[in-house]
């Protein structure tokens, strides 16, 4: 990407035509090697990841026979049943025949009681999303609002105490946070519910009242990297050499703050969003659990008690799948802050 | 290590905490006074002298469960840790001997694990495998082995690349001494770094799975178990979940607090070699000062080494026939307010319409402090004491904020040294030219444009309209230079000050800068200040010469005069040490037509 170019001096007209198509080619190659460098980075992820996912099933010997002919069963009949579902096949045919299926929206049967998984799953997925979406909005809300403020009152006292703050709550886990969140709202202060789910439909109210403190507990680990990440992000961006250039050529506090401190200096706090978001998600099999929501951590869990593949599977591999998504949509808002900077990956 | 860690108070606590919690879990239930298992007592009754955390919901005593918890949930953390230890370190390691194919395989590989949901990950991966606490602690541990293969393979990549490790080998160490000595100490501090916060989080994912009933069939106690039932019947008993929660937030908090204990003295010793280099930095200058002073008893017709009377700027001089000054510095006193240093001391100078004056002198003589003082930029530790700077007439003493904001930039601009760090890495080279265009002269985008691409042309950059659209990254340090010259001279400002800014550059590349400013002067009409530790750049272009050293002026006088019949023996010895190693390094410069005289 780097391209230094050093054009023989041509005729003065030609130069100007020739520099203003060359200005064009760049671009192109600039925004070519963005997205080429961003897919280089989340494809091999995908695609580990759901043959890791795959494979978990494989690996676990587990097999529909197991859990729907029970004590019964015959040689002839589980091959049968093993011919049925396909798993007589080469690991990778079965594998590369589910990523197929996969992608065009079909998770498989659930070996339990042969219902689609998307269907079992559509259902809770709102659960899941609004729980997930509302921690990640509070992260960085809260995680940017405090970061701000230490960086407004930097190395006062208010400093100090944000600086104790979240380094103390980023290592409280989700379910202490929950399980203490439940007790004092709920049990005690009585002023929220301590566990179910409203669908939005019953009201913002309704469905704000059951989603808050779930959100809460999975927020915290978030907040606390967003302030930490944008701290030390805005400090350093403060101390560069650009800044003073931009002084010296008569640009005001405000301006330069905004145009060129925020702009580099917000870039590891978005980052770090990318790098949290698989919190969010792995997170919710335990606040679910906490707050009673049906949601797909939920479901995910009990179908791996009950052995049942296809289901742990779609759970997994759409858990993946959003991970990849968030970080395409983080790598992309990062290479329009920073152009400059070969930041890739997850 | 522990005994570093063990000066800190933090270290002390953290110790001491997971030393108690070590005891719990080896020794806990040996302690218990009931069966965990049994049911010991009436249901659900509160904290009594028999039962001292009460009992739970099948009359269990719950302090005898806790205690016989506390094993599980706590060794099986330290397994976990030594699992994802084994599973990262060796491929970390290996990856930086097996050749390209296995680095890149597990690269990817380590990628992926991490940005696979956690615990989604972890109680699938326990559940498919068979559901018991040997497959929670395997599928942990695989999953938080990232976290040593990153630690293990730049800890190997270091020492593989470092020569010290050759060089003590070679000076016939024994392998064994240049382990324990040099490897060990830079390889210990992060790897326990890591332990000790995987530890922490191994403890919390164990007591998350065990809490979702993943991995221990429920009769058997541990904390996460005990926290399940407790949320049951968290509306008869609200206070039971505090006792295991207090126990797994001190076992990860001091799980914590030891890895920054670490973390701080690993730093500690990391200060200490930083500060025998700036020892040995110290010396050095120390040995230069000394040569720089050597000449003085050799040359005898120079009196004293105290600095020398100004020569030159009490010159009587013409007003007359002397354009008028547009940049005045008197008795200018710069102080360090913590230390109370002098560092710039009885500093002046008076800088005419369309002249260059040359500052020359060492790092650290205060030349760019003056600048900054100029600017009104330096750092809020260093305060201006006493003295006057004058911009075009105006006194800047009691300029305010918006006064500041109208003379930079319109009426005096600087360039330094590395121009790419003085542009924004992230915005169009183009755009920060046009947009100091727009926001000062309040041009419309288009004029900005068109303005910046003249500008762009005049300081003769070839492919303008490419160049505006370029990052930093993608320039020479040359063409950066004449990116930066050409926005701080957008506004047409009066006087330009050059700060170091051929250094670093390579030669014939300086030598065009040079020209470019000089010729820059010509048409616009700049007043120029030119500052550099070369006497070569500043005798091209100045009119003036003033030399600095520790802070004060030893010499002020026009160039021909300084450079050819220099007063101060500092100022000769300038001149004698650029002769002996070549002095013509610009042909066209004034001093090389003059020098033969």
């Amino acid at each position: 990407m780097t391209a230094t170019l050093t054009p023989a001096a041509p005729a003065a007209g030609r130069a100007k035509k020739d520099s203003r198509a060359s200005a064009v080619a760049l671009r192109m190659r600039r925004l070519l090697a963005a997205i080429g460098r961003i897919l280089t980075a989340l494809i091999p992820v995908f695609l580990l990841g759901s043959l890791f996912t795959y494979m978990l099933g494989a690996i676990s010997g587990l097999t529909p026979a197991y859990l729907q002919l029970g004590e019964g069963a015959t040689p002839a009949s589980i091959k049968a049943l093993d011919q049925q579902w396909g798993l007589n096949r080469p690991f990778f045919v079965q594998y590369f025949s589910w990523l197929g299926h996969v992608l065009t929206g079909n998770f498989g049967n659930s070996w339990v009681n042969n219902f689609p998984v998307s269907q079992l799953l559509a259902s809770r997925a709102i659960v899941s999303v609004s729980a997930a979406g509302v921690a990640l909005l509070l992260g960085v809300v809260f995680g940017f609002g405090i970061g701000a403020l230490a960086v407004r009152f930097q190395s006062t006292w208010v400093d100090r105490v944000i600086t104790v703050f979240t380094s103390t709550i980023s290592v409280l886990p989700p379910f202490i946070v929950g399980i203490v969140l439940i007790d004092v709202f709920a049990v005690w202060l009585r002023w929220l519910p301590s566990s179910g789910f409203m669908p939005l439909s019953a009201g913002f109210g309704s469905w704000f009242s059951h989603i808050i403190l779930p959100a809460i507990a999975l927020s915290f680990d978030t907040i606390a990297d967003v302030a930490r990440q944008l701290r030390v992000g805005l400090a350093t961006a403060k101390r560069q050499n650009y800044v003073t250039g931009a002084v010296v050529r008569g640009l005001s506090g405000r301006r330069v703050f905004f145009v060129h401190v925020l702009r580099n200096g917000i870039s590891p706090a978005v980052a770090i969003l990318g790098l949290k978001f698989p919190n969010l998600l792995g997170g919710a099999v335990v606040t679910e659990a906490i707050f009673q929501l049906s949601g797909y951590g939920q479901f995910a869990s009990q179908s791996a008690i009950k052995g049942d593949v296809p289901a742990v599977q779609a759970v997994l591999v759409i858990s993946v799948l959003l991970v990849v998504i968030f970080n395409l949509l983080v790598n992309v808002i990062l290479a329009r802050l920073i152009p400059s900077s070969a930041y890739r990956g997850l | 290590m522990i005994k570093n860690v063990w000066r800190l108070s933090s270290g002390r606590i953290a110790i001491a905490a997971l030393s108690v919690i070590l005891f719990l879990a080896v020794f806990g239930s040996l302690l218990s006074p009931h069966d965990p298992d049994d049911t010991v007592g009436p249901q659900l009754t509160g904290p009594s002298s028999q039962f001292l955390l009460g009992t739970d919901y099948i009359g269990r005593d719950v302090l005898s469960r806790v205690l016989a918890g506390a094993g599980l949930s706590v060794l099986g953390a330290l397994l976990v840790a030594a699992i994802a230890l084994l599973f990262g370190a060796l491929p970390g390691v290996l990856s930086v001997y097996l050749g390209r194919v296995f680095e890149w395989v597990t690269l990817r590989v380590i990628d992926t694990l991490i940005a696979l949901p956690f615990l989604v990950f972890a109680v699938a991966m326990t559940a498919l495998l068979g559901n018991g606490v040997f497959q929670a602690l395997f599928a942990v541990g695989f999953l938080l082995a990232p976290v040593f293969y990153r630690v293990s393979r730049s800890a190997t990549l270091s020492v593989a690349n470092s020569q010290f490790v050759e060089a003590a080998i070679l000076s016939g160490a024994s392998t064994w001494w240049v382990v324990r000595k040099h490897v060990w100490n830079k390889v210990a501090p992060p790897i326990a770094i890591s332990l000790s916060t995987t530890i922490g989080l191994g403890l919390v994912v164990i007591a998350s799975l065990t809490f979702l009933g993943i991995g221990v069939s429920p009769p058997r106690a541990t904390w996460g178990g005990l926290l399940a039932t407790d949320l049951e019947y968290i509306a008869l008993q609200p206070w039971a979940p505090i006792v295991p929660i207090v126990l797994i937030l001190i076992a990860v908090l001091a799980c914590n607090l030891f890895a920054d204990a670490v973390r701080d003295t690993a730093g500690e010793s990391g200060r200490q070699l930083l500060n025998a280099l700036a020892a040995k930095k110290a010396d050095k200058k120390a040995a230069r000062h000394e040569r720089s002073n050597s000449p003085a008893p050799a040359s005898s017709d120079s009196a004293n080494s105290t600095p020398a009377p100004v020569v030159g700027a009490s010159e009587p001089r013409h007003p007359a026939d002397q354009p008028e000054a547009v940049l005045d510095v008197r008795d200018l006193q710069i102080v360090n307010s913590v230390d109370k240093a002098e560092l710039v001391e009885d500093m002046g100078f008076s800088l005419r319409r369309g002249q260059t004056l040359g500052i020359v002198g060492e790092s650290g003589s205060g030349k760019t402090l003056t600048i900054c003082a100029v600017l009104g930029i330096l750092p809020k530790s260093l305060t201006e004491t006493s003295g006057t700077v004058e911009i075009l007439g105006r006194d800047t003493a009691d300029f305010r904020k918006q006064d500041w904001l109208d003379i930079r930039g319109n009426s005096i601009s600087a360039v330094f040294q590395d121009p790419g760090s003085y542009l924004n890495p992230s915005i169009w080279l183009g755009r920060q030219v046009s947009e100091v265009l727009r926001v000062k002269k309040k041009l419309s985008r288009r004029e900005a444009k068109a303005e910046t691409l003249r500008l762009f042309e005049a300081v003769h950059l070839r492919e303008p309209h490419l160049i505006y659209e370029q990052y930093v990254h993608e320039l020479s340090g040359g063409m950066l230079q004449r990116v930066l010259i050409a926005a701080a001279i957008a506004l047409g400002p009066d006087i330009l000050i050059a700060d170091e800014a051929t250094t670093a550059l390579d030669v014939t590349v300086q030598s065009e800068i040079l020209d470019l400013l000089q010729e820059l002067q010509e048409t616009q009409g700049l007043s120029l200040v030119l500052i550099s530790h070369d006497l070569a750049v500043i005798a091209q272009l100045s009119d003036e010469v003033l030399v600095m050293r520790a802070g004060t002026v030893i010499e002020h006088g026009p160039a021909r005069q300084v450079l050819h019949n220099p007063q101060h023996e500092y100022t000769q010895l300038l001149i004698t040490e650029h002769e002996r190693f070549g002095l013509d390094r610009f042909l066209n410069s004034d001093l090389g037509e003059t020098s033969l005289v």
